[in-house]
Order: C-alpha cells, then sequence, then structure tokens
C-alpha cells in the first residue's frame, strides 16, 4: 500500500507581472509528493525553484492552477488557515536561513515549538545536541557562523515534527561533516515520522538521498533519470 | 556622478523617510525662525512705542515720581537752553469705546511748533491738525483694527469722563512709514491731549535734543544745575535701554526654549540621517570593496545632509513665518500686560533672516549626520553584510554617548556652581543637564530593556519576550529618537510644573494680598496721575457699612537713570497681613511703620539691587533724597523689577501730595456688598475712571494676565513635543522598514498576524515606557532648575515646586500616545507583508 498522499500540484502556475510584461516562473506544472518521500530540485538560477517552493509552502499563491495540501484544496485557504498551516504543518530552510534575530540560537528552534503549544526543553536540547549545537544555544545569531546558523534554521524547521519539510539549499554554507550530520537529521525527520521533504539543492550528496530528483526548466518538472 | 545618482535614487526611492527627515529639519528652523521673527517684530514695535514715549530726543526732564509736572518749567527750560530745542510732551491711557468692550489707547500730545513734535504731524496740515476740536493722527494698522476711518469721530474716557476724539488723518498717509507710530498710541496736538487726559498745564515729559552740539555737555550741565526740585533729567538713549533691558529676561526665556526646540531637531535629524547610512552599509561596503574611497563615501552623506537641509531650511522658513504671525499676538500682550509697551507691529522680514534660516538648517542637518558620515566612511567592505557589525557598533556608540552625557552632567553642576547671577550661564547649565540626560538615557532604557529581556516570568509570553529582545536591540537605532521623546517630555514637564508652581504660587500670593473685599482704582492706567482725593477717602469713611479703608499710593522715582517703582500704604491690621515676609519682623515693622523711613522691598527688588535687610537705601523725593531703611523682604510677582513699600504717611511727608491710587474697602460684617459697590459708585466724582472692583473680579483678572503670559511657552512645548512625536514616528516607521525581513520569517513561520501586531505594539509602548519613566525625574528636574535657577536669575521670583499631576502626567500621556500612534502604520504595514515577496531576494 503507497504512503498518503502529501501535495498535489496540477497545472500549477505562477505568472509575476512587472510593469506591462508579464513572466511565467512556474507555468502548467505538476506534481506529486507522498509521506515519507524526499523529492530534490535542481535547475539552474532562476529557474523558479524558490518560487515552487514558496507556493507550496503557503507563503504565495499560484496564479493559475490547483495545489493541495493532504487532499484539502489550498486555493480556499484563507489567511488564518494559511497561517495555521505553515505553524503546524511546515518546516521551512531558507536559503538565507532567516534567523531571528532578537532571539538566541536555542530560542530559535524553540520557536516553532512554543508557537504550537509543544514542550519546548527536551526537545530542544536534543535538537542543539544533533546538530552540535549546544555550546552555541545562548548566542544570537550573528554571534555565530554561517554554518552555524545554517544548522540553527534546519534545527527549527524539524523541531516541531512537520507533516512536510522545505528547504532551501540546506547544506549550502556546510562543510561535508556538517553535511552529512544535517541529512541524518532530515532523513529521521522525514522516514521515522512520516513526513516528507522537498528541496532544492545542487549538493550531490544530498541528491544521492533522494527518493526523486525532479529538475525544473522553462517552469515545468521533468524526472531525472536515475 | 554615478554615486550621486545612486544617493539621489536612494532618496526618492524612500520618500516617506526623506519627507521625514525634511519635516523634522523644518519644524526645527520653524520654530526659531518662528521666535527670531516675533522678537524682531515686538523688538520693532516695542522700539516704536519707545520712540514715540522718548520722542527720540536724545535727553528729557521729567519729574522725579515718574508722573506730571507744572507746564510752567518748559519755559524757564527754553530760556536756559534754546540751543537743545526743549519740546513739550504730555502722554497718558485713555479708554476707546468699541461694539466689544473697551480698548486701551495711548494719548501723546507733542507740539507741532516744536522741532521734535514737527516729524510726527508732518502727514497733515497743521492748522487743522491745531484747530480742530479733539484731533489726533493714527497709524494706518490701528485705524483698520479700529474699524475707524479718516474723518471719523470716536468716543473715549479719560480721567475726567467722556470725551471726542476726531480722527483727522493716518500717519503713513504720506509718510509712508506705517512703523512711525506704533500700534494702539493716537497722536494729538498737546493742548487737545492735556484737556482729555485732565492735565491742563501740566506736562509729563519736555524733550531735549543735544546731538551735533559740540557744547552740549556743558549746556546739559548748567541746565541739571537749575532745574526745579522735583525735577530730572535723565538721558533718554540710557532711559530707553533700561526700558528695553526690562523685557530682556523675557525674550532670553523665549531663545532658550526655541534652542531647546532645535536640539529636539537636531537628535532628531541625526536619528534620520543615521537610518539612511545605517540602511545603506551593505550599499557602502560594496562600494568600497570596489574601490571608492572613505572620503567620497563621506562626501556623498555630506551632499545628502546639504540637500535635506536646504529642504527643509526652505520649509522652515515658510513655517516660521506661520508660527511668528500665530506667537505674535500673544508675545504682544505678554508686553503690554507686563511691561506697559504695547504695539502690534508688521513681522520684520529680512534676506539676511532667511540665509540665517538656511545656514542653520544645513549647518544642523550636517552637524547631525557628522557621526553618521564617519560611520558610513569606516564601513569595512568584508564586513559590512553582517548585522552583527551594525548592531554591535551602535551599542558601543550608546556606551560612548552615555560617557559623553556623564560629562555634560559634570560641566552643568560646575557651570550652576560657578555663577550664582549669570542667567546665561543658568541656561548653559540647564541645556548641558538637558542634553547629558538625552545622551544617557538612550544607553539606560538599552541595559533596562536588556534585563528585562533576559529573565523573568513574563518572558513566557512569546509577544513579550519578542517585544523585548526586539526594543532592546534595537536600541542602537532609535536610541536617539528616544532620547529625543524623553526630553520633549521632560521639557513639558519641567515647563509645565513650573508653570504650575508658579500659578499656584500667584493664586497663593493674590489670596493672601487681596484681604479687602472691594476695590477701587483707575480702570485704565494705574499710574496715571492719582485720581483719588482725601475728600473721597473721608467719605467713603463714613460710610456705615464699611468698617476700614486701605490705601495705596504709587510712584516712579529716578535713580541713575534707574527707575524705581514705590507703592506707599496706609494698611488696617487687616490688610497687613496682605504682607508675606521673606525677612524682617512683621511685629517690629507695623509697630514703626507709620513714623518711621523703614522700606519694605519685594523678592526681585532685593535680588536686582543686592540688598538685605538693614541696608540703607536713599530715594530721591521732592524734598530731597531720603535714606529709608529695609526692614523686610516680601512676596511680590506684581513686578519683575521689584517695588519698594513705603509707608503713606512718610510719602505724603516728603512728597507733599495726599491724592492716593487706589482703596481697599473692608465692610462691616453682614454687609450687602453689591449694595455698597453700588453706593461707592454713586459716590465716585462725575466722568471719573475710577472703577469698582470685586476682589473676585481683580483675582480672575490677574490670574488671566498670568495664563495669557504662558501662551507663548505652551505654544513652544507643544511644538518642541511635535517634533518628538515625529522623530518617534520617523525612528519607528525606518525600524520596521528595516524588519520587514524579519517579520516575514516571523510570518513564514506561523506568527500569526494579530501576534505580530501586539509585539510590535508592546515593543513600542516598552520603549515610551522607558523613556516617560525617565522624562518623569528629568522634568522634575528641569522644573526645579527654572524655579530655583532660571526664574530668580530672570525676574528674582521664588517659589515652591508644585507637583501637578496634570503638569507631570498629560505629558507623559502625550509621548505614549504618540509613540502609538507612530507605530499604527508600521504595524499595520507589518502586518500585511506577503512573506514570499519580502523574502524573494535571498
Amino acid at each position: 500500500m503507497s504512503a498518503p498522499m502529501l501535495v498535489s500540484a496540477r497545472g500549477l502556475t505562477r505568472v509575476f507581472r512587472e510593469e506591462a510584461a508579464a513572466h511565467a516562473v512556474i507555468r502548467d506544472l505538476d506534481l506529486d509528493l507522498r509521506a515519507g518521500e524526499i523529492v530534490a530540485v535542481v535547475g539552474r538560477s532562476g529557474s523558479g525553484k524558490s518560487t515552487l517552493l514558496n507556493l507550496i509552502g503557503a507563503m504565495d499563491r499560484p496564479s493559475a492552477g490547483q495545489l493541495s495540501f493532504a487532499g484539502e484544496d489550498m486555493a480556499g485557504w484563507n489567511d488564518d488557515a494559511r497561517t495555521t498551516f505553515r505553524r503546524a504543518r511546515l518546516g521551512f530552510v531558507f536559503q538565507a536561513f532567516n534567523l531571528l534575530p532578537t532571539l538566541q540560537v536555542g530560542e530559535n528552534i524553540a520557536l516553532p515549538l512554543e508557537l504550537n503549544g509543544l514542550a519546548v526543553d527536551a526537545r530542544v536540547a536534543e535538537l542543539l545536541a544533533a546538530l552540535g549545537l549546544t555550546a552555541l544555544a545562548a548566542r544570537y545569531p550573528d554571534q555565530i557562523s554561517g554554518g552555524e546558523q545554517q544548522r540553527t534554521a534546519i534545527a527549527r524547521a524539524v523541531a516541531h515534527r512537520p507533516a512536510l519539510i522545505i528547504a532551501d539549499e540546506p547544506t549550502g554554507n556546510l562543510d561535508r561533516e556538517s553535511g552529512r550530520e544535517v541529512i541524518a537529521l532530515f532523513e529521521r525527520s522525514v522516514r521515522a515520522a512520516g513526513a516528507a521533504l522537498l528541496m532544492a539543492t545542487h549538493s550531490d550528496e544530498m541528491l544521492g538521498h533522494a527518493d526523486r530528483v525532479l529538475d525544473l526548466r522553462d517552469g515545468r518538472l521533468y524526472p531525472r533519470p536515475a | 556622478m554615478l554615486l550621486w545618482r545612486a544617493s539621489l535614487r536612494y532618496l526618492t526611492r524612500h520618500p516617506a523617510q526623506c519627507l521625514l527627515a525634511v519635516s523634522g529639519i523644518a519644524l526645527g528652523v520653524a520654530i526659531v525662525i518662528g521666535i527670531v521673527l516675533t522678537q524682531t517684530s515686538a523688538r520693532a514695535s516695542f522700539g516704536a512705542s519707545l520712540g514715540r514715549v522718548f520722542g527720540g530726543a536724545t535727553h528729557a526732564i521729567v519729574s522725579i515720581d515718574g508722573t506730571d509736572f507744572d507746564e510752567g518749567a518748559l519755559a524757564r527750560v527754553r530760556q536756559r537752553a534754546p540751543a537743545l530745542a526743549p519740546a513739550p510732551n504730555v502722554a497718558g491711557v485713555v479708554q476707546m469705546l468699541l461694539a466689544d468692550g473697551r480698548h486701551a489707547l495711548h494719548l501723546v500730545g507733542v507740539d507741532p511748533f516744536s522741532s521734535a513734535g514737527r516729524g510726527t504731524a508732518a502727514a497733515v496740515p497743521l492748522a487743522a491738525f491745531v484747530r480742530t476740536p479733539g484731533a489726533v493722527l493714527l497709524a494706518p494698522a490701528t485705524a483698520r483694527r479700529l474699524g475707524l476711518v479718516s474723518g471719523a469721530t470716536f468716543a473715549v474716557i479719560g480721567p475726567h469722563g467722556q470725551q471726542s476724539l476726531h480722527l483727522l488723518a493716518l500717519t503713513a498717509a504720506d509718510a509712508g512709514d506705517d512703523t512711525l507710530l506704533a500700534d494702539d498710541v493716537a497722536v494729538a496736538d498737546i493742548a487737545t491731549a492735556q484737556e482729555v487726559l485732565g492735565l491742563a498745564g501740566r506736562l509729563t515729559r519736555i524733550t531735549l535734543d543735544a546731538s551735533d552740539r559740540a557744547d552740549s555737555a556743558a549746556q546739559l550741565a548748567a541746565l541739571r544745575a537749575a532745574l526745579p526740585p522735583g525735577l530730572l533729567l535723565i538721558d533718554s538713549g540710557r532711559e530707553a535701554r533700561s526700558a528695553r533691558a526690562l523685557t530682556d529676561a523675557f525674550y532670553t526665556n523665549l531663545d532658550a526654549l526655541s534652542l531647546l526646540a532645535l536640539l529636539v531637531g537636531g537628535f532628531m535629524i541625526y536619528n534620520t540621517m543615521a537610518f539612511l547610512v545605517m540602511q545603506r552599509r551593505p550599499l557602502f561596503a560594496r562600494l568600497r570593496a570596489l574601490g571608492v574611497t572613505r572620503a567620497a563615501i563621506a562626501r556623498l552623506i555630506a551632499g545628502e545632509a546639504v540637500l535635506l537641509g536646504s529642504c527643509g531650511g526652505v520649509l522652515g522658513v515658510a513655517l516660521g513665518y506661520v508660527l511668528a504671525r500665530a506667537l505674535l499676538a500673544p508675545v504682544d500682550q505678554t508686553l503690554s500686560d507686563h511691561y506697559a509697551a504695547a504695539g502690534r507691529g508688521p513681522l520684520s522680514w529680512s534676506p539676511s533672516l532667511v540665509v540665517v534660516a538656511l545656514g542653520l538648517a544645513i549647518a544642523t542637518t550636517l552637524l547631525a549626520a557628522l557621526l553618521p558620515a564617519w560611520t558610513a566612511r569606516n564601513t569595512a567592505p568584508a564586513l559590512a553584510a553582517r548585522h552583527s557589525v551594525a548592531a554591535d557598533s551602535a551599542h558601543r556608540g550608546l556606551a560612548q554617548a552615555a560617557l559623553g552625557g556623564s560629562v555634560c552632567a559634570v560641566v552643568a553642576v560646575i557651570l550652576l556652581a560657578s555663577s550664582a547671577r549669570s542667567l546665561y550661564v543658568g541656561f548653559a547649565a540647564l541645556g548641558a543637564f538637558i542634553l547629558a540626560a538625552m545622551l544617557v538615557v538612550p544607553w539606560l532604557v538599552q541595559r533596562g530593556l536588556s534585563a528585562l529581556a533576559a529573565r523573568g516570568p513574563w518572558l513566557a509570553h512569546l509577544p513579550t519576550r519578542l517585544a523585548l529582545r526586539g526594543a532592546a536591540r534595537s536600541m542602537g537605532r532609535v536610541g536617539m529618537a528616544v532620547a529625543a521623546l524623553m526630553a520633549a517630555t521632560a521639557t513639558s514637564i519641567g515647563v509645565g510644573l513650573m508653570v504650575a508652581s508658579f500659578r499656584s504660587a500667584v493664586d497663593d500670593w493674590l489670596g493672601q494680598l487681596l484681604r479687602a473685599q472691594i476695590y477701587l482704582s483707575s480702570g485704565v492706567d494705574q499710574t496715571a496721575t492719582p485720581a483719588i482725593e482725601p475728600a473721597l477717602v473721608a467719605a467713603i469713611r463714613a460710610l456705615p457699612a464699611v468698617a476700614a479703608v486701605s490705601r495705596i499710593r504709587r510712584a516712579n522715582v529716578l535713580r541713575a537713570n534707574d527707575e524705581i517703582r514705590i507703592n506707599a500704604y496706609a494698611l488696617p491690621p487687616a490688610a497687613r497681613r496682605g504682607f508675606q515676609f521673606l525677612a524682617g519682623d512683621p511685629a517690629a515693622v507695623w509697630t514703626r511703620w507709620r513714623h518711621a523711613d523703614l522700606a519694605l522691598i519685594s523678592e526681585p527688588y532685593a535680588y536686582h539691587a543686592q540688598l538685605k535687610l538693614g541696608d540703607a537705601l536713599a530715594l530721591p523725593t521732592p524734598s530731597g533724597t531720603v535714606t529709608f531703611r529695609v526692614a523686610g523682604i516680601y512676596t511680590d510677582y506684581g513686578s519683575e523689577r521689584g517695588v519698594v513699600a513705603i509707608s503713606l504717611a512718610r510719602f505724603r511727608h516728603y512728597w507733599h501730595d495726599p491724592r492716593v491710587h487706589g482703596l481697599g474697602i473692608y465692610p462691616r460684617p453682614g454687609t450687602d456688598l453689591a449694595a455698597l459697590a453700588r453706593t461707592l459708585t454713586r459716590l465716585l466724582p462725575a466722568g471719573s475712571d475710577l472703577t469698582v472692583w470685586t476682589n473676585a473680579t481683580l483675582r480672575q483678572r490677574s490670574l488671566a494676565v498670568f495664563d495669557r503670559t504662558f501662551v507663548v511657552t505652551d505654544v513652544l512645548t507643544l511644538f518642541a513635543a511635535a517634533i518628538a512625536a515625529l522623530g518617534v514616528f520617523n525612528a519607528l516607521l525606518a525600524l520596521h522598514l528595516e524588519r520587514a525581513r524579519e517579520y516575514a520569517v516571523m510570518l513564514a513561520l506561523g506568527l500569526s498576524a494579530r501576534m505580530l501586531r501586539t509585539t510590535l505594539y508592546l515593543q513600542t509602548l516598552l520603549i515610551a515606557l522607558l523613556a516617560v519613566l525617565f522624562a518623569l525625574p528629568l522634568g522634575i528636574g528641569i522644573a526645579l532648575l527654572l524655579i530655583e535657577v532660571i526664574n530668580i536669575r530672570s525676574f528674582g521670583w521664588s517659589m515652591a515646586l508644585h507637583l501637578s499631576w496634570p503638569a507631570l502626567l498629560l505629558p507623559a500621556m502625550g509621548a505614549l500616545a504618540a509613540a502609538g500612534l507612530a507605530t499604527v502604520y508600521p504595524a499595520e504595514r507589518a502586518t500585511r507583508i506577503e512573506p514570499a515577496a519580502a523574502l524573494r531576494y535571498e
């Protein structure tokens, strides 16, 4: 029996308008993502990877097409529903980390737990230890290195055990060792918890752990041969 | 060139911030220009008033007690010194009957055949001016305001009842000089003025012109030696300067307030410029990486400052004009109320003023941009993109500013200790004190917020924690705006407390002073010729309802061109309690009051003349110079120059004049006051301008004058508060714009719009609350300095600090409301951020 469908996109289109010109970054795109699956999206710079992740992450709205999460049509979601989805069901690793500069490392990781009313301390300690951040828990983001910021961002994304993790170049700033730790963490989060991971990456190591690799070209996804 | 283009594009793409910066500069400049313009204009009209009174002559002969004297003196002076062109003058105040009430008009009588009088009356045919009954000239502005046209006849009330005056012509019709006569001045032939003022055969002044004469000193010396008793030869120039000096303290206070507003404005401009730099640190870093020199970046910021300063300056000049128009009336009213110098002149513009305004705007902006420009030029290309650099250096800046503030505090203490009398040193100390607080408070607020953000049960609430952390970490950016808000709030509190304390002291003093139930005095001019004859006093005393009567006689005596105001009193025991002794033994004074040459001096007079208990005070009298002994110093808020009180019996003895200016009437218990007032009115001579006042009316009128005096102060403090509110708005808007990405992350992580809004409001209110908390003690400190230092050094008045709740809380609540309002737009904007749009350019 196959795992339940988590994300389904049909004819997804996103058009950006600048003055008189309209530019379709995502055009008539189809995608299925099941629970427990790790899918990597590759593509050239400007191909629309971040736009696609933002659409699926309910941070942007499509210009046309259908997009559903766990069978529910996301088009019908109002702002509150989208906020609730992002808070409870989604973990997002941004390319530029986007840690909150006014919260310490531990607090950044605790934020989604707290927003969801979940127990904080044990989970934060677990993630800090898993990613080698324990000693940095009381530091502010601007007091740690880029790699440490990235690990914090990843810990924050998986902290509340979301159903869907979206990651935009999650290991871009990490050394080989740290990269491996992150991959292990993602795998644990996805395989054990039945979540799904959709990531944009160019890292061969990350691609090697993906169940499927999709190439984003001209606004559409094409399976890359194994 | 490309750099400038980039800079201009940045400014044009951030119109809201530019507009706020320009408006801040404009408001600061507007206050200074408004005050300067008001003062120049008020001084010009005051100068015109003085010119009117002193006739433009170099010297004058006046009576020793400042009242009128026999015109026979003129013949003797003309005989003695014909070369000095002696010209007679008579001046007094009449009341004009208008539809909306009575209006005081200064009536000046000149001799049109003398060289001094010819100038004023040059606009009309001499024969008509002399022969037309009641003929007067008015300035066009006065005529317009009073609704009079040339040829109109109008009624006035003088000391001897109602008279008709005829507006013969307007002075500027031919002379083309609207300022020849100040407002509220009517010029008449001397005979007409004598008749209307009830001064037949009397003069108030003989003007002399000793200019351009080699032997003038000898002539004047000879004339001085030959003057009859009771007359004095004075130097008009020195007299005018002395009269002008009276208003100096008033103007100095206005100057200080306007400079304070500029200081607040300067902090705001600094804040704006600092933001403009902070936001572009990555850009500067890239430019530096591309090889742009430090000097070029500093020049860029300086260029922006000049551009913004110029725009703000132009707008400030226009706003200053509007402000000056609004301030001129209350300033004039104050001069009229307290210095007997009326006259609404036109606003005196000059091209140099516009140049000064622009220079001031650019200089202030450049000065404020100095530190941000320094920061920008030192941007390290490799580090610029890191937020930590900006945050760290900003925090270091707070600590350094606090250190500078501590130095300012020490300077303030040294200044206070260095001089006990100088008003300017007092103001410098006040300025240093406020500056010290402005520099230290942002650091203290940051420390306080950091402590609150570190631990405490409130951290369990996520928006509170986010707000606390955000506020603490943003102090480097908004610190100066917080300082400006705090300073403006503290100044409002300080000035409000001072005014409340002053009002409370005056109210108490009036309550103590005004012991009688009914007063009788001139309704027009309190220093005019005394109109109450002994017969009237006797008639009033004889009324069965009257238990006792107090009498007052006023006189001004001149000693070395220094005018001393003398009040001579005959007081029943009940009235004596009106004197609040600050020094001296009341019982001993009142026992010997009637027969001894004792003087009670008011507190301001003691301060200005530097006299103390037991000192001798030599007063010129018609019977020669008499030495009075200072037997007491008493509270008096009626005159900032000060008053010397002696007994009426001693006055009569030396001045040989039984008339008095005013009476205080003490009715027997159970008397119907209204009936007594009617009886008193019936006793007054026909056509007399004497007025019966009830205790309550007199008190009410005195407090109304007091309240009018502080209208200008209120307007200025409001402006300073508006600048600070704008500064806070500007700072918060810029902060929130800068943090748009952070808010987008919060929303992306699932923080609801409501929680984000709560966080932002909490953050603002925390900052404002701390600013206000610091403003409260600082405001009390400013009030104490104003009361204990500035008021004493300006006017010689002491008073106790009265902690008025409205004065304390209204500015504080206003500041909180301003900060809250300043958050509405940024908060609403932040909660509408589309996370994807804000995070798109990673």
